[in-house]
């Protein structure tokens, strides 16, 4: 296999998936991680593969901020985060206001209560349009509704036209990340659906793959009865939708089509045109590392009469879909997210098992936190515990989401809804009493002490303070510890031990 | 100054050397130092793991034993990130404890964080004299303090240390992957991180590792043990304290 | 199924927030810090600032006079073998006659209204517009909708050539949407377009491809006016 020169990885066959996209998505619940993770971790290449793309693009982030912002890094992350805050805390208010803007720009607004409702209303507007095709941009609300496979379960064909989507719909796969969906995936496997779905020529190179895409989709833009379009922003004080691209595709799929369609989660929007810098500086910087997405499209209404050319209609669908629930205070802070992927680059565990690991259409840390709550804790048990609470999510994010506290905040509740195992109450509420007394966590500590040096090796030091050797396995509640490292034994002597004869030695002085 | 050792339960049991360093530089420096013996831990590992009301009995605990306190010092970045981040947390609805838990909070220092923000205290200066070809691992959990990932802040105390020959690690900012709780419900996972983390360690050919986290150290040295690299674990503190005679030389 | 209507949607909003009823007394939001989020001054050298920025992003930039403006682009429009192609500005008779009197065929994009008049701009070689401002921040163009501009000359083309006046350049994008701001929905265009280089992706193993859907190319000519 070639490598085009400015490739930065090259991965083999194995990186593909034999799942089909939807069950990826969506897999039977309760969902198992760890079983998807098991597959994930044992493919060196995939690992390999999402590990060097998703570091390359959270340098890139770091450099691009502090290129542009310097020490005000963190204070404009702190003014994002405020900003949309605020916006939650008065979201109502804002949500009127947008309505009745958008509305005398000439918008349709329509509100959908959840993925059903959502697509009900745009297969209404697809009828009454007899529409046979549909051209879409990216749109991860779309994901959570389904709606490609709803618009051609009723005969309407539906494109998407982000390159990676595109790529991703030919070869029935999922996206695996909010920027980049295709991170997964190799240049081989494209070439290899390219040939089968397209009838062309095997190619595996980047750029001859892209002509080829965009050959195809310059044709669907021209014919198609209506362009779709997710929203990155809603602006309350213009009514107007925000979309930032980096191919043009949604400039087209919203500039060239008769209509427009654009859903939208409520939790997108921002209070004025004013606030607008703010985001656009932001969301490309943290994306990645770029100043700002290559178009921005500000929409406000369809076309003008006084203007040639543009949608004649257009419906912006306000989605719900399981917002509310986390609008109430004690996770609003979860639907500042602004999908800029920063936290997914950073993430350790991403970098390992990849996006398809997290069972849903929002993967990586804020999925971690956004997808218990959208569908149910009890469903997604395993995912607030996918983490090791290193924090980098929350240094990398742009609205300061302090995802491991909240992570935190769901293993509470799944333990407060009794989802928790027997055996880790039992042992954690020894552990605590424990900790209650200095010569209980003593003596439980030298209970410990003795019986990991029973199986002691590799003891190098003899010092009673450094005597320290390994175990290499150990049974009950740590035996997962010992699948992959030596468990270290403590010395003969604590700190205690020294403390008190060093008390001894000074007052003998 | 009088300074109250948090010696963290880790370090206590596992890595008393730290303990034992870092008292003889405070004293070493003219300060008094006192351990309050019914000190146990700061209750992280029920915290992270979600049980929270375990983790406030634990807590309240903490913050009892070291109210008479004027500065707590601890070698954990860890263990003091718990205490400015997650106590307050913990008391959200109970208005004494919180105000007692910011107090806690406001006197709570990571040792190193201590030397240089505190005494403002530069290891050139003090005359710190080490011999050794070494890396850092960054500990996550510093974040929690103020210092930002990859731990360059930290990198360049280490690097006022006289004689200590300085190997930069791809990959600082990545964590270890023991995160508590998470090593035990995803071992897999933790386990190709740590191989990740010492892979990177092997590469800079370093024969120490500064780690100040007990956590991590036993996460990256128990992995080195199984990977047969050989490779030795010690605190800044241990450096520091070696190299200014106040410890001997040891093999760590 | 019963459709959501404005109010039973907006009673979903009021659980969580706590309410029974929209707040009635307008919210403050947050002001935006200049000190922070500015990223480039007034009395910066915004000329010379927009150039590298519009540079960076992959644009060829040209600076011109007003003199040189027409040659310079013919000249580019010949390097490229360019054949046909298509004029959108507010004040289109100058360009138009010097691309014309260059021997190059114009398209007229205005006798084709609607839908078909972009259908047909798909077959053109590259489109020349004006600009409604500049952002020396980030080297953007930004590029509105109205009665005198298609949308498809910066978009459907394979290649955008764009003449910017120096006295249009606004130094940072918080000074474009305080200009933007006061006017009302109906008055803003149905698009306003922030363009920032050619069309990019790295979609497949991250090798940087330009012109995947939009213009492959962006040729920026800046005049030096008066
Ligand atoms: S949580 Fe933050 S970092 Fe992650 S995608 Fe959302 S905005 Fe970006």
């Amino acid at each position: 296999m070639s490598s085009a020169p400015g490739s930065q990885t090259t991965a083999s066959e194995s990186v593909e998936l034999t799942m089909d996209g939807h069950d990826i998505l969506f897999p039977k619940l309760p969902y198992d991680m760890k079983q998807r993770v098991q597959g994930a971790t044992n493919n060196a290449e995939l690992q390999e593969f999402v590990n060097s793309a998703t570091r390359m693009r959270d340098q890139m982030r770091i450099n691009g901020c502090k290129d542009a912002f310097g020490d005000n890094y963190d204070k404009i992350r702190a003014l994002a985060g405020d900003i949309k805050q605020h916006t939650l805390d008065n979201l109502d208010y804002y949500i009127e206001q947008f309505i009745d803007n958008a509305t005398a720009a000439g918008t349709n607004v329509h509100y959908a209560a959840d993925a059903e409702e959502a697509n009900a209303i745009c297969k209404e507007i697809c009828q009454k349009h007899n529409a046979k095709l549909v051209v879409k941009s990216k749109s991860m609300v779309t994901e959570e509704t389904n709606l490609v496979h709803e618009l051609e379960a009723i005969g309407v064909e539906t494109i998407e036209t982000d390159l990676g989507e595109y790529i991703l719909q030919l070869d029935h796969d999922a996206p695996s990340h909010l920027v980049t969906p295709m991170i997964h995936k190799n240049r081989a496997s494209v070439g290899r659906a390219f040939a089968r779905e397209l009838g062309v020529e095997y190619t595996d190179d980047p750029g001859e793959l892209t002509k080829i895409a965009r050959r195809v989709l310059r044709d669907k833009y021209r014919q198609a009865d209506i362009g779709m379009s997710g929203g990155n922003f809603m602006i309350a004080d213009s009514g107007s939708v925000c979309i930032c691209t980096n191919e043009g595709n949604g400039r087209l799929c919203t500039s060239v089509p008769p209509v427009h369609i654009a859903y939208i989660g409520i939790e997108k929007m921002i209070p004025s045109r004013k606030h607008l810098p703010v985001f656009l500086k932001l969301l490309s910087r943290s994306a990645i590392g770029s100043p700002i997405t290559v178009y921005n499209h500000i929409m406000t209404g369809p076309k003008r009469n006084a203007e040639p050319d543009g949608p004649q209609e257009q419906h912006i669908i306000l989605i719900d879909n399981g917002r509310t629930e986390v609008l109430k205070p004690e996770t609003r802070e979860m639907l500042r997210c602004i999908r800029c992927g920063a936290c997914l680059n950073s993430c350790p565990v991403y970098r390992k098992v990849g996006g398809h690991s997290y069972g849903s259409v929002y993967p990586g840390p804020i999925g971690a936190l956004l997808t218990p709550v959208f569908k149910g804790l009890a469903n997604y048990k395993d995912l607030p515990y996918a983490s090791s609470l290193c924090g980098a999510c929350y240094e990398a994010c742009p609205v300061k989401i302090n995802i491991p506290k909240y992570l935190i905040q769901l293993r509470s509740d799944l333990i407060g809804g009794k989802h928790d195992k027997f055996t880790d109450r039992v042992f954690f509420k020894l552990w605590s009493f424990s900790l209650k007394k200095a010569w209980m966590y003593r003596l439980a500590g030298k209970m410990a002490g003795v019986f990991l040096r029973l199986r002691n090796k590799g003891v190098k030091n003899k010092n009673p303070y450094l005597n320290r050797g390994w175990v290499e396995k150990v049974p009950g509640p740590a035996a997962g510890w010992t699948e992959k490292r030596d468990l270290v034994t403590p010395p003969t002597k604590d700190f205690r031990s020294w403390w008190d004869e060093h008390q001894k030695s000074k007052g003998g002085k | 100054m009088k300074i109250d050792l948090f010696i963290t339960c880790l370090a206590d049991s596992y890595y008393p050397r730290t303990g034992i360093a870092v008292v003889k530089i405070l004293e070493h420096l003219g300060h008094e130092v006192r351990f309050p013996r019914e000190q146990t831990c700061c209750g992280q590992p029920m915290f992270n793991t979600g049980y929270k009301d375990d983790t406030r009995t634990i807590a309240k605990k903490m913050i009892d034993v070291f109210e008479d306190s004027d500065i707590v010092v601890t070698p954990s970045g860890s263990c003091a990130a718990m205490i400015h981040e997650n106590y307050e947390v913990l008391f959200e609805n109970d208005p004494v404890y919180l105000k007692k838990a910011k107090a806690l909070a406001a006197k709570t220092h990571e040792f190193i964080l201590f030397l240089t923000d505190v005494l403002k205290l530069n290891l050139t200066d003090l005359g710190v004299q080490w011999k050794g070809k070494a890396t850092y691992h960054y500990s996550c959990h510093l974040r929690g303090i103020g210092v930002e990932g990859g731990g360059a802040k930290v990198v360049d105390v280490i690097k006022q240390v006289n004689g200590l020959e300085y190997v930069q690690i791809d990959k600082p900012e990545q964590c270890c992957g023991f995160g508590g709780t998470f090593a035990m419900k995803y071992p897999q996972i933790s386990g190709t991180m740590v191989e990740d983390k010492v892979n990177c360690i092997k590469d800079t050919q370093a024969d120490y590792v500064i780690c100040n986290d007990a956590g991590c150290t036993m996460n990256i040295s128990g992995s080195c043990q199984r990977a047969g690299h050989e490779v030795k674990f010690i605190t800044l503190a241990e450096i520091i304290a070696e190299g200014l005679g106040l410890l001997e030389v040891e093999n760590v | 199924m019963t459709r959501s209507t404005r109010e039973s949607f907006l009673s979903r909003l009021h659980k969580p927030l706590g309410r029974t009823s929209t707040i009635t007394n307008v919210p403050t939001p947050p002001e935006v810090d200049e000190s922070i989020a500015r990223l480039v001054q007034p009395d910066d050298d915004l000329f010379a600032v927009f150039c590298e920025k519009a540079a960076a992003t992959g644009m060829k930039v040209h600076q011109v006079t007003g003199d040189s403006l027409y040659e310079t682009i013919t000249a580019r429009l010949r390097e490229e073998n360019v054949r046909k192609l298509s004029v959108s500005m507010n004040d289109p008779m100058a360009t138009e006659s010097a691309i014309k009197s260059a021997g190059f065929e114009l398209h007229d994009w205005k006798a084709v209204p609607g839908k078909d008049g972009l259908d047909a701009q798909f077959d053109l070689d590259a489109g020349i517009t004006d600009v409604h401002n500049a952002i020396a921040e980030t080297g953007s163009l930004i590029c509105q909708s109205g009665s005198s501009h298609t949308r498809g000359m910066s978009l459907i083309v394979p290649w955008h050539l764009a003449i910017v006046k120096k006295s249009q350049i606004m130094p940072d994008l918080i000074d474009f949407w305080n200009d933007r701001s006061s006017l009302s929905p109906d008055q803003m265009p149905a698009s306003i377009a922030i363009i920032t280089g050619p069309s990019k992706t790295a979609d497949i193993e991250g090798v940087l491809i330009t012109g995947v859907h939009g213009p492959a190319m962006v040729d920026v000519f800046v005049v030096e006016d008066q």
